[in-house]
């Protein structure tokens, strides 16, 4: 079920990214602006940022790999 | 946890706030909450759009991520660059908060360096020829970069003091030393 739940983010956001690099100005605003898209995503992608981040030690260096990434199938 | 998704998710604000005033205005309320949230995430892609050039740095076994990861990461750098850029030059606070966060100023240091790199994996990205970087991303990268610290500069003079106290072999980069 996780597995089909992460599927289906990816898939959402590349929709969106697809439509909002395709299309712009008031049609992009009415499209999205209407749907509050913004705030949706940043709420969705902060989350995932953190995790991200959590895997690095990005004050000291910004380029150890704290646990082994390889490990994780998910990258 | 996927790097797509928030790279896309990153695509997807930075087309936002570049088509949309209000849009923008909005998200300028709200830097400290943001800002180092993305810095993060450009220290971290950083790193791995790098991971299988074999530059220093990080173990032989842990430069071998797929392409499409290195690819998407470097795409990434460029919005979370873009989002700066845009933020930083009608939001001082943004400014701010972006570049006194630590870590601000290597990681951007880091992706000058890296250009050549970046671009490269963003010409893949596009499906363009892997081992040629486009020379214009490579160009748009340097220019961010930049356009982000002078943002930060006319911001915050302290920010010139700290970038003039930087060594040069600390910042081992051209556009810091014709930027002081």
């Amino acid at each position: 079920m996780a597995n089909i739940q992460t599927k289906t983010r990816v898939l959402a956001s590349s929709t969106l990214a697809a439509l909002t690099a395709n299309i712009s100005g008031d049609l992009l605003n009415t499209a999205l602006r209407s749907e509050k898209a913004l705030g949706k995503t940043i709420k969705a992608v902060l989350p995932e940022i953190t995790s991200l981040s959590d895997r690095f030690d990005l004050v000291e260096s910004g380029l150890v790999r704290v646990p082994d990434i390889r490990a994780d199938p998910s990258l | 946890m996927e790097i797509s998704f928030i790279r896309n998710n990153l695509a997807v604000i930075d087309h936002i706030i570049t088509a949309s005033p209000q849009d923008r205005g909005d998200l300028a309320q709200h830097p400290a909450s943001i800002a180092p949230a993305i810095l993060q995430a450009l220290i971290a892609f950083v790193s791995i759009a790098r991971d299988n050039a074999g530059a220093a740095g990080g173990h032989e076994g842990e430069r071998h991520l797929s392409g499409k990861t290195d690819t998407s990461a470097a795409v990434a750098v460029m919005s979370c660059l873009r989002i700066f850029a845009n933020m930083s030059n009608i939001a001082p606070s943004w400014s701010r908060d972006l570049l006194t966060t630590e870590g601000s100023l290597t990681a951007l240091a880091r992706v000058a360096v890296n250009r050549t790199t970046l671009s490269s994996r963003i010409a893949t990205a596009q499906n363009k020829p892997a081992e040629t970087a486009d020379p214009t991303d490579e160009g748009e990268l340097l220019c961010l970069v930049l356009a982000i610290i002078t943002s930060g500069v006319l911001v915050d003079e302290n920010l010139a003091s700290v970038l003039a106290s930087l060594s040069e072999s600390s910042l081992a980069c051209m556009p810091f030393q014709m930027l002081l």
